[in-house]
């Protein structure tokens, strides 16, 4: 037998793991409890969606999008619509748009309400999961309602949205968004000034500007580190130019500052949803909230980006179409994808007990890494 | 816009992907130096690869890297032409760190060889796997996989 | 050796039981009591802890089993008994077998050295205080041959966490005892709990607050309760140094835990809390004038409800720590007792020093 050596432990953590967010496996060099190297393993969710794309029609591969994400239902669904349209070169109308906007930043809420009560999970406290789960299923109860379906809602369709919102649905919604604001104070009292939470969370896993923009990070993991880039902000499409709301930005790119621009941008989504609301509610004439297309005549030709700001990033849908009934290729760019790349970065020389506070804090889901 | 690029490097062709963005097609060896000069020239600044992505056009493979710059906020296409058999190309992980990942991404599902990348092995299929699943010639040949033939 | 020897020793004299066995059955009895009383405990504390927790999350806890979940660690224990018992390929048998009692047995022994009421102590040392802290460093050493001899590295990791947390623990605790024995002049659990008879002022939180927040926390650390949980810290390392138990051996770990949380909170109570002391020093039995031997034994069911409010109250404040606080980095922890927790509780000592000389003055 060679040297044993002793002071050098590789471990492995997941596939099955309550922290690994999905399944994901992390092969973690330890000395002592300081981790040397991480070399993460993915593509236990593989599920083929890219080649999905080529045996299907458009409107055959509409109700699998959903499924890119599934936190981020809403999100994925509109890259894919939204790049069909524009090969087709058609405008939706202006009450779907309201609608898409609505439901995407519900979307957003839902998204970061998980990802609060898992990350404190993964800390150890057992209480906060439980309090953002009660929001979460009153969202939840409203999409059900609305769509059918409580996670996978394929709702949008090419040309618009499928139903119509009636009107006590939208009162419902703006019951949750009037009342919204007292339960984000609620969990910013329980947990943002919590000093075992700022002690665990505050410079671990610094990210620096430079390094984010080389690895290509995008959405609030970009924004904590001091870079003010939405989307939404940059290039807007539906109608945020028309909606008024801030970017949340920190300075130091720690866990902690994550942690504070994805609360903000849940605070800043609530505004956007009640200035919807405002213009749904109030205009009664304008109903038409679908093109009505022909799916089979859907045979667009050429080659499209189609870009969204979802809750974890910046999603692009990129679709090349010859003129026949089934796309060429479809290539999904998932935000989760380049920040798993980052894990060997920025967690290096921490603590193992670290670890699980930097990765929690990126907001990693598995479906979208492995599509 | 894009004229010193073309007076720099020999632009096979030149059109637009929806919505509004340049995609110019240029040689598999001239890869590196034109992102190099994209991301480092003042009057681009292309600082952020958006995502490298390969297609399968019946007769060969065509890798299309996307560009965006935050200073000027647009973007650029770039894209080769690869034979089938044998394809190989540069590996940019030199110089957007994000390419690391993809190329492994493209190398397990198309079979497309990068040079020079610090770790080519497969990322999303199984070490195991026989086969590059995103051709358009591949058959499932797996005897693991055979539930699915009728 | 109070009220029931005398009523015992004369039951068995009546039937001729020599002298001898007379004593040993006297002993055997106590430890046979103090070991249902632990398994009453445990039973009842499991659900209790689940069903608070469930309050502070706005959930009903287990609400099924039996009337309103009371039947529910019931039901648990059953079905963990007639689960495989697995040796993982690996493990070192002889550890793997001798870790679960080495866990659970110091627990059970020491429950018979707290007084439970004036004549109801199952072993009254004379120097109980040391023997409780000794019996009790046991446990870590149990979870240490856990974690190496599972033949798996997130046990070891437990494991060796376990260690560390053994080590940087207890010495504020041995500390903050000296003033308790200072305070007091005797090691005695029962002279301890005398000496703090009367109005609730004579209480030993009062002159040592410091020790007693001191004790507090270190008794967390030695529980490995959450906010200091490292050996198991669930989404870390998924269960530890239990992570290849299962089973009954499973059960003693985690009925362990339960055991000892009730076991120190009531030490906690015996020692600073004033013990089976009522607050204001009236006993119910007195004022009801009640004949000798039937006053005595209301008197000790007295002092036992007494010592169990004290112990229940502390345990809802340890529960609360779990449904509030995220877990610490052990490296923060270890600091905190060995930079903070010692030199707090030599101070605490020397607060007591000056205090029980100013007491002798008067």
């Amino acid at each position: 037998m060679n040297s044993v050596n002793t002071n050098i432990m590789e471990i492995n953590i997941g596939p099955q793991h309550p922290s690994t967010h999905g399944v994901l496996r992390l092969k973690v060099t330890l000395e002592g409890e300081k981790i040397l190297n991480i070399e993460p393993v993915i593509g236990y969710l593989h599920r083929g969606m890219e080649k999905m794309a080529e045996n299907r029609n458009y409107i055959q591969y509409l109700p699998v999008v959903d499924r890119i994400d599934y936190l981020s239902g809403f999100f994925c669904s509109y890259a894919y619509v939204n790049a069909v349209e524009l090969l087709m070169n058609i405008e939706i109308p202006i009450k779907a748009k309201y609608i898409r906007t609505l439901t995407m930043e519900m979307n957003r809420i839902m998204s970061h309400l998980l990802w609060l009560g898992c990350y404190l999970l993964d800390l150890g406290a057992t209480s906060p999961l439980f309090y953002a789960f009660i929001e979460r299923e009153k969202l939840m109860d409203i999409l059900e309602d609305l769509t059918g379906a409580r996670m996978m809602y394929n709702y949008y369709t090419f040309g618009g949205v499928k139903k119509d919102i009636p009107v006590d649905i939208l009162k419902r919604i703006y019951d949750f968004a009037k009342h919204f604001p007292s339960s984000v104070k609620e969990y910013e009292d329980l947990i943002s000034d919590n000093p075992i939470f700022t002690s665990r969370t505050m410079k671990t896993g610094i990210l620096a500007k430079e390094t984010a923009e080389q690895f290509s990070i995008t959405g609030a993991n970009l924004r904590a580190s001091g870079a003010a880039k939405d989307l939404r902000k940059d290039s807007p499409y539906l109608i945020y130019n028309l909606l008024d709301f801030n970017i949340p930005v920190k300075q130091t790119g720690d866990s902690y500052c994550r942690y504070i621009t994805r609360i903000n941008e849940m605070k800043e989504s609530n505004k956007i949803i009640l200035q919807c609301l405002d213009r749904l509610l109030t205009d009664e004439n304008d109903n038409e909230i679908n093109l009505k297309l022909n799916p089979l005549s859907i045979k667009p030709e050429g080659e499209v980006i189609s870009e969204v700001e979802s809750s974890r990033g910046l999603m692009q849908c990129i679709i090349s179409a010859d003129g026949s009934s089934n796309p060429l290729r479809i290539k999904w760019r998932t935000p989760s994808f380049y920040a798993a790349q980052l894990l060997n970065t920025i967690a290096k020389n921490h603590l193992l007990p670290d670890l699980m506070a930097v990765f929690g804090s990126l907001d990693i889901i598995m479906p979208e890494v492995d599509r | 816009m894009f004229e010193d690029l073309k007076e720099k490097f020999d632009i096979i062709k030149e059109d637009i992907m929806v919505p509004d963005i340049k995609r110019f097609y240029v040689s598999a060896k001239n890869i590196t130096g034109v992102l190099n000069f994209l991301k480092l020239s003042p009057s681009y600044f292309f600082n952020r690869l958006d995502c490298i992505y390969a297609k399968d056009i019946k007769t060969e493979f065509e890798i299309t890297y996307i560009l965006h710059s935050d200073n000027y906020q647009n973007k650029a296409a770039i894209c080769t032409k690869l034979e089938y058999d044998n394809a190989r190309t540069e590996s940019v992980s030199g110089i957007y760190k994000n390419a690391n990942w993809d190329e492994r991404e493209i190398y397990d599902l198309f079979g497309i060889t990068f040079i020079n990348h610090p770790d080519l092995k497969r990322i999303l299929l199984p070490d195991s796997f026989k086969g590059h699943p995103l051709r358009k010639n591949y058959k499932m040949e797996d005897e693991r996989l055979r539930w699915n033939y009728e | 050796m109070g009220l029931f020897y005398v009523i015992y020793l004369d039951f068995m004299r009546q039937i001729n039981i020599p002298d001898w066995l007379i004593i040993i059955l006297w002993h055997i009895i106590n430890f046979c009591f103090a070991a249902v009383l632990l398994i009453f405990i445990v039973l009842f504390l499991v659900l209790f802890e689940r069903k608070y927790l469930a309050f502070f999350t706005r959930r009903k806890g287990p609400n099924r089993v039996g009337l309103n979940g009371c039947l529910q660690t019931a039901a648990d224990g059953l079905k963990i008994l007639f689960k495989e018992n697995i040796l993982p390929s690996g493990a070192d048998k002889f550890l793997y077998f001798c870790a679960p009692l080495l866990v659970f047995s110091p627990i059970m022994a020491v429950y018979c050295l707290i007084p439970f009421a004036e004549d109801l102590t199952a072993y009254n040392s004379c120097c109980g205080v040391l023997l409780f802290m000794a019996i009790l460093s046991l446990p870590p050493l149990g979870v240490l041959f856990a974690g190496y001899s599972s033949g798996n590295k997130y046990s070891l990791i437990g494991g060796i966490r376990s260690c560390v947390q053994s080590i940087s623990s207890e010495i504020p605790v041995f500390i903050v005892l000296a003033g308790i024995v200072l305070l007091t002049g005797s090691m005695n659990l029962n002279e301890i709990t005398k000496a703090q008879s009367g109005i609730f002022l004579n209480w030993n939180i009062f002159p040592s607050i410091l020790g007693f927040i001191i004790f507090l926390i270190c008794s967390l650390i030695i529980m490995n309760r959450i906010p200091f949980d490292f050996p198991e810290a669930e989404s870390e390392l998924t269960a530890g140094y239990n992570s290849e138990y299962s089973g009954m051996k499973f059960a003693m770990f985690f009925l362990g835990e339960y055991a000892l949380t009730f076991i120190f909170s009531a030490f906690i109570a015996v020692l600073f809390l004033g013990g089976y002391n009522p607050p204001f020093g009236v006993y119910a039995a007195d004022l009801l004038n009640l004949p000798l031997i039937s006053g005595a034994i209301v008197k000790n069911i007295e002092q036992f409800f007494w010592l169990m409010i004290k112990t229940y109250i502390l345990i809802l404040i340890i529960m609360w720590f779990r449904a509030a606080y995220p877990r610490l980095r052990q490296s923060d922890a270890i600091e905190f007792c060995w930079y903070i927790l010692i030199p707090l509780s030599v101070f605490n000592l020397f607060i007591l020093c000056i205090i029980q000389f100013i007491r002798g003055c008067l």
